[in-house]
């Protein structure tokens, strides 16, 4: 490296001004960020002038060490000042000189979305859980005591039909529907209680716009003493309008369950149309949304409640159905194809 | 079910009533109306040609070319619906396109059950509307399965009447009988099946086409008119819902009439024209020698009616719900008759339902009647009484209701009620009413009535639940926010699977369940894991050229248990299947997804639910596992060694056999074995640690066999032994190649020290780190950097 001046002496004013301006002089010179480095080594470094002279101050007597140290030290942080802001000029400077195309697309990484039957049945099961239920859950294999039988299903009924169900053995079925879960709640659970069964059934059913050999349902059960067809419709009531909105209108109309007794089917006024009627409602301007009722006084024989002490209400609704009436989707389909372009337009949900 | 407004007026006093207000009125009593029929452009037209072809399913059907305005249509009928040459038959038109016949439920398989045949006097070509149907329309009705009641005219009179409070009634018989004597033996062997069969013997009949309006009467209702005798047993079926069959008389042999079940393999070709073979639990109505009617489903072709008959013997009885039910669906035969009987009929009405026939015929024309009833058995007694609580119906239906309004509305409905002391009443069950039988039944007759817009609504009150949540159930949304905020789409695939693509791919299935009686070969085995479900979601994507993404389900896989209470094992599992790139590779690089992210994701996981890494083991499989690459190949195991999960690379030929040609990483996760491990843990905070750290790296040649996993093993070793304050080690190079011996690679790591308590000084630092290489220099095969070169 290059030395300014070889021989030190003290006190030389008139060389520490020199030292400084030659300085100032390199430093307006310098362009780039190496060679700024390269001037801060030849005047501050530990072989420069200056860090000789520092290193030498000790030699010297008390009142000159003073004088001198505090000067060289005022040119010292006026020179590491001068250096900091060349730099940050430089700095930013080649900053400039290498602008981005803010146009090109980003680095975006995958987007994820949960199952537009998982968010519907997600939604729900919320929904209930703050209306104090809970949530329970059942086997997909049942028996058909379970499946059928407790839920005063006779083996006469033409729902137990090899047509109807998938069959393991000749006691064994995949449940058709989440009211087995109905019996092993009461059996697990002691009333007062409010609960929820979300999960998978299967029917003998062939694919088609509308059906599917596997499919999804909430089951709901309320049993206390003194329940009515007054909570049920409440009840629902709220949930439609936690789920649907405010604005749509809940219909319950007469029907039949062998497993609840009065039964109610549960239409909620079409969301497209307002109730004029319109294609999505079959222009009728309803949309059948779920199967209720009061338990059946058997079914509560079946599980060893006894119906004169208490009551309770059933609800049953089909996830999908309810999927494809919130989103549009107009063939179940689409749900167990699992196309990620169709999945990702679910993006918004989570 | 179909009614039409003037059919139903006939039995009903003073209704007035719109279509549309009746249609309402129906459905807020839980008669589902499907579709309301009004006028309709309706022309006739002449026939061309009448083509019967096979089907696979031994059942024929018949195409006709039916020309309008130059126009030639081509309509799939039932073979014994179809009309000849020169027949003019009826066609409506919706948006441009024919309909035949309003039928709906047969438009969808394409097939219409007839072509309704109008009197010849109706011009081909023009409007016929107004003829047809002037101010009438026809409503559709969904019947529950527990009302066989309403499936009849007279049924939807009583709802109607009930809820508007008219009168209803049965019209009343007219017919002529004479004295003539008539011998007819009538046998019921299976009083079982058939707890009452009657017959009556129309002596002599001309058998010609109905008049216009009642073949006008069936149309509307949806059944296709025949001829006098047989128009008449099905109008009355549709009015009483008795069903009722008319036999050609003079073809039942040794004119003797048994009823009994059929001989093993017995045949009977029934008027549809299939031959039918019979099993031993099937009832059939038989002469002396051989069955002439399916009993309750549909009559034999051997004694059908035709233009040549004179006398008949017209048959009403009942028979048994499930024996109709079983042999209808036995032969896959359901026709209008079945599915009455299926739902019980009236017992009360069997007589009256023949004699109904028998009135009306003879409005059509000349006939003589023989005064003689041929009866078996007697109507089953159904009489039974309930008392019911009003104030129960009223807490019930949570609604106030009076009293005379319950006992007016089930007046209406045909219930007998006596009013009773304590706000009761006893409330006599008509015959036609078998769905009831209990307080409950009643009160929901009342609801029903009243209306469900009655009830009024309210919450049920409650002592104070705390709820549950599930730590599973928390886990498994822990871990599904985590894998859809990391980017991949959750899935929901069918668990059924194809058995022929379980072994094409090879994969192992031995404890897999089978389905008894499956729709199709290719749904027919519950999954024993998520792989195959996924290949098919997979392969669909590749197809729809969508090449980079992540997707994952939680869902049950099943198996036998080997042995116990329950017969089948549910598990819970996790696939996760990633491809492609993780960042478009457009512009920039991509990043290309491999076995090590998969990798770290399913650390993360293990990280997230509270697991630590030591609990969740990667290890080598024993052996090769079916569907996943030699090289890339995974098995998760928890210390004690139970198997967690596997994963790996696809095997390129599987993918293959898919036509996949991308890269596959796939694990599968135990969920409810790993969720157990995590068990409760309790969070506590450590103390923010502001000392600075030091780093060191360290570079080793190993032999190509050494793994990591073994270094640093060896390295947590020496950090325990002498109490190291380590942060983290982790390997940040990994090379092999020319510039070293190929039985070798170089694997360079960096250790991070930073003790909570102090600064650490360099002295102590140097001192941890020959400590380390003391250590690593102990093993087989493992040299450091800078001694291996100069060794």
């Amino acid at each position: 490296m290059e030395r300014v001046g070889a021989i030190v002496t003290f006190p030389d004013f008139e060389r520490l001004e020199g030292y400084f301006s030659s300085f100032k002089e390199d430093l307006v010179a310098v362009k780039t960020i190496d060679e700024l480095n390269r001037i801060k080594g030849k005047y501050l470094g530990r072989n420069s002038l200056l860090g000789e002279l520092l290193s030498k101050l000790r030699e010297l007597p008390q009142e000159e060490k003073k004088k001198w140290g505090q000067k060289m030290n005022m040119l010292k942080t006026e020179m590491e000042d001068m250096l900091k802001e060349k730099y940050h000029v430089l700095h930013f400077e080649k900053e400039k000189r290498k602008p981005l195309d803010i146009t090109l697309p980003g680095k975006k990484q995958w987007t994820g979305t949960f199952h537009p039957v998982l968010i519907v049945r997600d939604q729900i099961l919320a929904i209930f859980r703050s209306f104090g239920f809970r949530v329970e859950s059942g086997p997909e294999i049942e028996s058909d005591f379970y499946n059928f039988e407790a839920l005063n299903i006779s083996s006469d009924h033409p729902a137990r039909d090899d047509q109807d169900s998938f069959y393991l053995n000749e006691k064994w079925l995949l449940r058709t529907h989440t009211s087995p879960a109905q019996i092993r709640t009461m059996q697990k659970l002691t009333p007062p209680f409010k609960a929820v069964v979300p999960g998978r059934c299967y029917r003998r059913d062939a694919f088609d716009a509308t059906h599917s050999p596997m499919f999804h349902q909430i089951e709901g059960l309320v049993v206390a003493p003194g329940i009515s067809m007054g909570d049920l419709k409440g009840t629902i009531e709220a949930f439609v309008h936690r789920f649907f909105g405010k604005e749509r209108r809940t219909r319950f109309r007469p029907s039949y369950f062998p497993f609840t007794e009065p039964s109610a089917e549960v239409d909620v006024s079409c969301g497209v149309c307002w109730g004029e009627g319109c294609r999505a409602c079959g222009h009728t301007g309803w949309l059948e949304i779920m199967g209720a009722g009061l338990v059946h006084p058997q079914v509560f024989l079946n599980v060893g409640y006894d119906p004169e002490v208490v009551q309770g209400f059933a609800f049953g609704m089909g996830i999908e159905r309810i999927a494809m009436l919130k989103f549009g989707v107009t063939d179940i389909r689409w749900f167990l194809e699992n196309d990620v372009a169709f999945l990702e337009q679910f993006k918004t949900l989570r | 079910m179909k009614i039409a407004y003037s059919i139903l007026k006939r039995f009903l006093k003073g209704l007035g009533l719109s279509s549309y207000e009746l249609a309402d009125l129906l459905i807020h009593q839980g008669l589902v109306v499907e579709r309301v029929w009004g006028m309709e452009e309706i022309f006739a037209l002449p026939i061309f040609s009448a083509l019967v072809e096979e089907r696979r399913d031994k059942l024929g059907y018949t195409e006709c070319l039916v020309t309008f305005q130059d126009k030639t249509f081509s309509v799939a009928v039932e073979k014994w619906g179809a009309p000849s040459p020169g027949d003019k038959v009826l066609i409506t038109f919706k948006n441009g396109i024919p309909h035949f016949s309003p039928s709906r439920g047969e438009e969808k398989r394409g097939l219409l059950p007839f072509l309704l045949t109008l009197p010849e006097n109706f011009p081909a070509g023009e409007d016929v509307s107004e003829a047809l149907l002037g101010e009438d329309c026809v409503l559709d009705l969904e019947i529950t399965s527990n009302r066989g009641d309403c499936l009849s005219i007279i049924g939807i009179a009583r709802e109607v009447a009930a809820k508007l409070d008219l009168d209803w009634g049965y019209p009343a018989n007219c017919y002529h009988e004479d004295d003539s004597s008539v011998t007819f033996s009538l046998y019921d062997e299976a009083l079982d099946l058939c707890p009452y069969y009657t017959g009556k013997l129309i002596t002599h009949i001309e058998i010609r086409p109905s008049s216009w309006p009642m073949a006008k009467d069936l149309y509307l209702l949806g059944l296709r008119p025949i001829n006098n005798v047989v128009d008449a047993t099905n109008l009355v079926m549709m009015e009483t819902g008795q069903p009722l069959h008319a036999f050609d008389a003079s073809k039942i042999r040794n004119k003797t009439v048994v009823v009994r079940r059929a001989r093993s393999g017995e045949k009977l070709i029934t008027i549809d024209g299939v031959e039918r073979v019979l099993s031993k639990e099937m009832l059939v109505i038989a002469d002396d020698s051989s069955p002439i009617a399916l009993a309750g489903i549909m009559g034999g072709e051997n004694t059908e009616v035709s233009p040549l008959t004179e006398t008949v013997f017209l048959e009403s009885a009942i028979f048994d719900r499930v024996s109709v039910r079983r042999t209808s669906k036995l032969l896959g035969l359901r026709t209008e008759a079945s599915a009455r009987f299926e739902r019980g009929v009236d017992p009360e009405r069997v007589k009256y339902a023949s004699e109904r026939v028998l009135s009306l015929l003879s409005q059509e024309g000349e006939m003589t009647v023989a005064k003689a009833w041929f009866i078996a058995g007697e109507p089953p007694q159904t009489e039974r009484s309930i008392v019911v609580s009003c104030q129960k119906a009223r807490e019930v239906l949570n609604c106030s209701i009076e009293k005379e309004q319950m006992m007016k509305i089930l007046g209406r409905l045909g219930f007998g009620v006596t009013p009773s002391q304590h706000d009761q009443m006893i409330v006599d069950v008509p015959s036609f009413r078998s769905d009831v039988s209990l307080p409950i039944d009643i009160i929901e007759e009342i609801g029903r009535i009243n209306g469900y817009g009655a009830i009024s609504s309210r919450f049920p009150t409650f002592p104070f639940d705390p709820g549950n949540e599930e730590e599973e159930d928390h886990l498994e949304q822990t871990i599904r926010n985590f894998l859809v905020n990391r980017g991949y789409k959750e899935i929901v695939t069918l668990s059924l699977i194809n058995p022929k693509t379980v072994q094409e791919l090879g994969i192992e299935d031995d404890q897999i369940i089978t389905i008894k009686n499956p729709l199709s070969q290719e749904h027919s085995m519950l999954r024993s894991q998520l792989l195959v479900s996924f290949l098919e979601v997979l392969r669909l994507n590749m197809v729809r050229e969508r090449n980079h993404f992540g997707i994952f389900e939680v869902s049950k896989v099943f198996s036998p248990a080997p042995n116990g209470e329950q017969s089948w094992k549910e598990e819970k599992h996790l696939g996760i299947a990633l491809c492609g790139s993780l960042f478009p590779p457009l512009w920039s690089k991509g990043l290309q997804v491999d076995l090590y992210v998969l990798k770290g994701l399913i650390e993360e996981m293990i990280d997230i639910i509270g697991l630590h890494s030591q609990q969740v083991i990667f290890s080598y499989p024993e052996e090769e596992m079916a569907g996943f690459s030699k090289v890339g190949a995974f098995i998760l195991k928890d210390p004690q060694g139970n198997r967690l999960g596997w994963g790996g690379q696809l095997e390129e030929k599987l993918l293959w056999k898919l036509d996949i040609r991308e890269e596959i990483y796939y694990a599968e996760l135990r969920v409810e074995e790993i969720f157990r491990l995590s068990g409760k843990k309790v969070l506590q905070v450590q103390e923010i640690n502001v000392f600075p750290s030091t780093t060191r790296d360290i570079s080793l040649i190993v032999d190509q066999t050494i793994t990591w996993g073994q270094i640093e093993a060896v390295l947590y070793e020496s950090v325990r032994e002498h109490q190291m304050d380590v942060e983290d080690i982790g390997v940040f190079d990994l090379f092999e190649g020319e510039s070293l011996p190929p039985d070798k690679k170089s694997i360079t790591f960096r250790v991070v020290f930073r003790s909570p308590r102090k600064t650490l000084s360099d002295v102590e630092v140097e001192y941890w780190v020959s400590e380390m290489k003391k250590k690593l220099k102990d093993m087989r095969g493992v040299y450091l950097r800078e001694e291996f070169f100069h060794s």
